[in-house]
């Protein structure tokens, strides 16, 4: 009985990390695709049957990607990652702070939450000549202030209502603490809220950073070339005469490395954070 | 110097009446515990008291001064919470002067009130750990030392023991007891076990369903309750109630239960002569009941019974009897041994007895 149960034990544990490992090849192709296509010389990222192992590892690739011009484009998207990442943190968490703590009637604050929502469900593409309009009548076209206000507007819903949860799991006995020790609502926030949350905003911040850093749609419409980022760029390694694969994966494989250090900064507040604000403890 | 008043204070949630047009003095230097079971009103009177709920109604003084409009902050008080309420991300040290620093005072001055604070409640020790490092009984002392090192006109303690263990609670009680001896705050201390509330306080509140039900010394309160919710919720175990008849005979009044005469005569007092209905409940404290084998006692002042069950505590002994089916609970502190069916018989000091009118549930003197 023993020998059996021990053996079916091991069995369930070798079949657990199969499956991990399968898992983990799906989700680390695509990556090692890009990586190694950046690396193949030439042709060799368009032959048929493609080559899995590059034959050989240059890096032409990344010098062509590198020239000064793509350096300033790189510029540009940290600027406005940065940006956004900062200001829709910071306002969404004070947002869902107004929300969840003060006193306003049931259905009024159902309605905010409700609209706050609604601006996320329906496709940004919807909006996107509108938007293109006003942002061109303001004099913004083509500026960091463009891309900064569009990324902020699209990311609050989400970090209000994922704030929301965490600020509305804090023990309300910590709160009144603090109002009893004399702690305006701004204090409050600042002094005692802010710092137990720490993993929301690090959650949330993390999402909004990839959110801008990855943009692409607004980002190609509302920039020309002085604010144009990234992505925009890596679009135009596609013309109708042919497709820079070898280019376009070495700019890739470059975009990911300010995500990942920023994600494994971040991980361990990532972890603990997503399942802090779900469950009450 | 602060003395509290609360002036015909009513609070609803809704269609909900939390507190039922309170009026209430709390003297300075005072220590008034509210007491009662959960719904009763308590922690709404406290937290309207801090200033962290608003009255629907009426008028809340302290130092004679009207504070409805008053921010919490700004009311010279301090909170003690039944969850300690700690800042998890402050060691012991910021979270005892936080009150102060947000007050602007100066580091020097903060550093030496929470030095003593610390030292009266034999913290110093620890004064550099996170709240996650300290037990229950340490969060505790750390809790009340946020509270002291403000140096309020009153204290405010919400359930501060119920979550600590029996042995410590018993503890921190007398802790507690010296150490608001020493202090010169009036303290407002809110509980739901009646045994903090007989021992802490110089006079207790009890409240039922948002209205007061009887204020005054803790043994007046015990030995003269205004009505059958208080003669039950204070004392363990509970006040025995049985529902008799009043038999008059001649000059004297005696009790009676289907065929049982309870053995004692009652003074015919003002009361129960304007009474219109013969029935009564008389109330009797376990420890006003003696019980002795069958025999023992003088027949005339004795009603025989059935022991239950007897429950040796070491310092007394809890015995249940049934006297004609109905279940009374008796405590003795002398040796009692007897097996569940023997026959007994009690023995009821009459001038402990209290009776309640069945209708109105108030007493009957």
């Amino acid at each position: 009985m023993t020998t059996n149960y021990r053996l079916q034990k091991q069995i369930s544990t070798v079949l657990l990390y199969v499956v991990i490992f399968i898992v983990l090849v799906i989700i680390a192709f695509p990556v090692y695709w890009l990586i190694s296509t950046s690396l193949k010389p030439g042709l060799e990222s368009s032959t048929y049957p493609p080559t899995y192992i590059p034959s050989r590892l240059v890096f032409d690739n990344y010098v062509a990607v590198l020239k000064s011009e793509n350096v300033k484009f790189l510029k540009n998207s940290l600027i406005v990652a940065v940006a956004s990442t900062f200001l829709t943190t910071i306002m969404g968490a004070m947002a869902a702070y107004a929300l969840s703590k003060t006193y306003i009637a049931f259905w009024i604050r159902r309605a905010l939450m409700l609209w706050i929502l609604v601006t996320r469900i329906f496709p940004p593409i919807t909006t996107a000549i509108p938007y293109y309009v006003i942002i061109k009548n303001l004099g913004l076209a083509d500026t960091y202030a463009a891309l900064i206000i569009t990324y902020v507007s699209y990311g609050l819903p989400f970090v209000i209502w994922l704030m929301l949860g965490f600020f509305q799991d804090l023990p309300a006995d910590i709160e009144k603490a603090a109002i009893v020790d004399g702690c305006s609502m701004w204090q409050r926030f600042r002094q005692v809220v802010l710092p137990l949350t720490l993993p929301g905003l690090a959650v949330t911040a993390i999402f909004a950073f990839i959110f801008a850093w990855n943009e692409f749609l607004y980002a190609s419409i509302l920039t020309s070339f002085t604010a144009k980022t990234l992505p925009v760029v890596i679009s135009t390694f596609i013309s109708d005469q042919y497709l820079r694969w070898g280019e376009m994966s070495a700019m890739g494989s470059m975009m990911i490395i300010p995500v990942m250090i920023f994600a494994l900064a971040a991980q361990k507040y990532l972890v603990r954070g997503l399942t802090f604000g779900a469950v009450k403890g | 110097m602060a003395e509290i008043r609360f002036e015909n204070v009513t609070k609803k949630f809704g269609p909900v009446i939390a507190l039922s047009d309170l009026s209430l003095q709390i003297n300075d230097r005072e220590f008034v515990t509210l007491v009662g079971p959960s719904g009763c009103g308590k922690s709404t009177t406290l937290n309207i008291l801090a200033g962290l709920e608003d009255a629907s109604a009426g008028l809340v003084y302290i130092d004679n001064k009207v504070v409805n409009d008053v921010p919490s902050g700004k009311r010279d008080i301090a909170m003690v919470f039944q969850s300690y309420a700690l800042y998890p991300h402050m060691n012991v040290r910021d979270n005892m002067g936080f009150g102060l620093k947000v007050r602007g005072m100066k580091k020097a001055e903060i550093d030496q009130r929470v030095s003593e604070a610390a030292q009266i409640l034999g913290i110093e020790a620890l004064l550099n750990r996170r709240p996650r490092e300290l037990s229950g009984g340490q969060r505790q002392r750390v809790a009340l030392g946020r509270a002291i090192t403000r140096n309020p006109k009153v204290f405010l303690l919400d359930e501060p023991l119920s979550n600590l263990d029996a042995k410590l609670r018993t503890q921190m009680r007398a802790d507690l007891k010296l150490l608001f001896n020493r202090l010169d705050g009036t303290v407002v201390y809110v509980t739901h076990d009646q045994a903090e509330a007989m021992t802490l306080s110089d006079r207790v509140v009890v409240m039922k369903e948002g209205v007061v039900q009887q204020v005054g010394a803790p043994l007046a309160l015990y030995d003269h309750p205004a009505n059958i919710f208080v003669a039950g919720f204070l004392g363990s175990p509970t006040m025995n109630f049985v529902n008799c008849t009043l038999a008059r005979e001649a000059e004297r009044l005696s009790l009676r239960t289907g065929e049982v005469r309870w053995p004692f005569n009652l003074p015919p007092t003002a009361d129960l002569a304007a009474l219109k209905s013969e029935s009564v409940v008389l109330g009797v404290r376990p420890e006003d009941i003696t019980v002795a084998p069958m025999g023992q006692l003088v027949a005339a002042s004795s009603v025989p019974c059935t022991v239950e069950v007897v429950e040796h505590m070491g310092s007394i002994n809890i015995i249940y009897i049934s006297v004609a089916g109905t279940r009374l609970i008796a405590t003795m502190e002398t040796a009692f041994e007897a097996r569940s069916g023997d026959a007994a018989c009690i023995t009821i000091n009459p001038g402990k007895v209290h009776l309640f009118s069945p209708d109105t549930s108030k007493r009957l003197d």
